[in-house]
């Protein structure tokens, strides 16, 4: 039952992570560590919040969770409207992108750290859930089920809607989407708001299990985009199942190797993966 | 005097870092996130090979190799992810190399890492310090010179042709794979040496001092050596010296280190406007 648990929560952690990665591909054509920022400034305003409501842990999980959400959506919105402006006519908006949000994302954990101090940041007292559901093993994996998979319900539906359906389109074809009437900035607002859904659940769930700290969201960034790549197609689904996938792997190599070697292990996969697709014309045999 | 001393061998060694980075990604366009990784193996080879028994020169020549092997491998690689999708796959890279020492206990001393990492050769009589010193000035000369020539002949002409197009290097008989192997071992031994002499100087090494930090680090001083030849050094002094300024005069080491990181990010985030717009003319 505990493993099922965990096995699922990891999942559906990574499939939002996924679902986070490949929406920023989607709509600026590049890799965007803004995810990981948005996902370390969930986890520490939730820290935060939760420790206001001492005693009172039902409060503390929906207004960590709220602030969470609207952080991290008001982020990733701002963001995006900003991108949408830079990135206008870029020949390398890829490239671009990457530079600038790997430059954003080192000054956010920076002024992270020099706001609260080096360490994992954790809940006060440790894990509360723990005490709200009487087992170490079920606290936080139980509530990663239960609030991840009708939010993993919520986005999947909401991009079969109208507006986030364009989002899809631009996944598959962007010129031809833009053809359709598809107007980039909208799609990028409507982008943001599904990032950051996404972001502020991985955020949550990460300052409940193992605490806050920006290197482990520039890990779950790049296991994000390991599961974006991982199944062939260029559907937002994809990179839902892609992290699925990826998740019950981690959990399932974690019955054998220590975590921080199957997490290694994992991006080694990642790796090996994306060397054997390739991305070049001679790799992808186009003349 | 020690401290500023160590403070001017931290400048110089990164310089020489940030060249190579600055380097590759002037030469191929690549932007590489495993910097960190490159210096680390470095670090590993010398250190594990000099408390092996062996000597300290042939392990720092070891230290080199190892650090060529790793860049040869990662910019041949280059060949089948490119772009923005070769920044991704250096950045898991680098991460991946974190995990993977830290988790090899046996051979890396796993998290604890490696205490009481050897002299480097031919300055045994001066203090780790001071032959650090005089290690890192060379190292700058050297490869300094080394740079200087290569940028006069035609080897860069050839490096762009296989920049802009693989397919039009091999069409025009000069071989891209060779091209990026030799780029990427030169790359990959300027960070090993600097590795090594890092290590020494450090005379402890562990996975975290070779971090995804220390690897943006090194991206921002390069984006300012791609800029100008100087800016490496200008680069170092700001990410580098300005920071144990600050921890001299009184702020704890733990704030400098995040300073130095918001800095680091704040010329990396200016740098995607001054190099896209470079390519974009």
């Amino acid at each position: 039952m505990t493993l099922l648990l965990l096995l699922v929560s990891e999942a559906v952690v990574l499939a939002a992570a996924a679902m986070a990665v490949k929406t920023q591909l989607a709509l600026f054509r590049g890799f965007d560590l803004i995810v990981a920022t948005a996902v370390v400034a969930a986890a520490e305003i939730s820290i935060t919040t939760v420790a206001l409501f001492p005693g009172n842990h039902g409060a503390a999980l929906v207004a960590g969770g709220c602030a969470a959400i609207v952080v991290s959506v008001i982020l990733i919105t701002s963001w995006n409207f900003l991108l949408t402006g830079l990135l206008k006519d870029h020949s390398s908006p890829g490239t671009f992108l990457f530079v600038f949000s790997l430059g954003a994302s080192t000054v956010a954990s920076g002024l992270v750290g020099m706001l609260r101090g080096p360490g994992v940041r954790q809940m006060e007292p440790a894990n509360f859930l723990t005490q709200s559901f009487a087992s170490l093993s079920l606290g936080s994996p139980l509530i990663g089920v239960l609030l991840g998979i009708p939010l993993l319900t919520l986005l999947l539906w909401l991009m079969r809607q109208p507006r986030w359906l364009a989002i899809d389109l631009l996944a598959q074809d962007r010129e031809f989407a833009v053809e359709l009437g598809v107007k980039p900035h909208q799609a990028a607002i409507a982008g943001g708001v599904l990032t950051g859904l996404a972001a502020a659940f991985v955020g949550w769930y990460m300052a409940h299990s193992s605490g806050s700290t920006p290197a482990l969201g520039l890990q779950l960034f790049l296991l994000g985009a390991g599961g974006a790549l991982l199944l062939p197609g260029s559907h937002l689904s994809s990179a839902v199942h892609g992290g699925l996938l990826l998740g019950g792997v981690h959990v399932l190599l974690q019955l054998r190797i220590a975590p921080t070697l199957s997490m290694a292990l994992l991006f080694v996969g990642i790796l090996v993966l994306v060397v054997w697709r390739g991305t070049s014309r001679n790799a992808q045999e186009v003349r | 005097m020690s401290f500023w001393l160590g403070a001017i061998v931290s400048v110089t060694l990164f310089t020489v870092a940030g060249l190579a980075a600055g380097w590759l990604e002037v030469r191929l366009r690549l932007l590489s996130v495993a910097h960190g990784a490159l210096m680390g193996t470095g670090a590993y080879f010398f250190a594990l090979a000099s408390k092996s028994g062996l000597a300290t020169w042939l392990a720092f020549l070891l230290a080199s190799l190892g650090g060529a092997a790793f860049g040869m491998v990662l910019v041949g690689i280059s060949r089948r992810v490119v772009r923005e999708d070769f920044a991704l796959f250096s950045f898991a890279v680098q991460v991946a190399w974190f995990g993977l020492v830290a988790n090899a206990r046996p051979w890396t001393g796993g998290v604890l890492g490696v205490p009481g990492v050897d002299e480097l050769p031919l300055v045994e009589r001066l203090n780790q310090t001071q032959g650090a010193f005089v290690w890192a000035l060379a190292l700058l000369l050297l490869f300094g010179a080394v740079l200087s020539m290569e940028r006069r002949g035609s080897f860069p002409v050839a490096a762009a042709i296989v920049a802009r197009s693989g397919e039009l290097a091999d069409s025009l008989g000069l071989s891209s794979r060779w091209i990026r192997l030799q780029i990427g071992g030169f790359y990959g031994v300027m960070l090993g040496a600097v590795g090594a002499v890092l290590g020494s100087f450090l005379t402890f090494i562990g996975p975290e001092v070779f971090a995804v930090s220390v690897s943006v680090v090194v991206i921002a001083i390069g984006f300012l050596a791609s800029w100008r030849w100087w800016g490496a050094m200008l680069g170092a002094v700001v990410l580098l010296g300005l920071p144990e300024a600050l921890r001299a005069a009184g702020l704890a080491s733990t704030s400098t280190a995040f300073f130095r990181q918001l800095l680091a990010g704040v010329i990396v985030a200016l740098s995607a406007f001054v190099i896209v717009a470079k390519r974009r003319r």
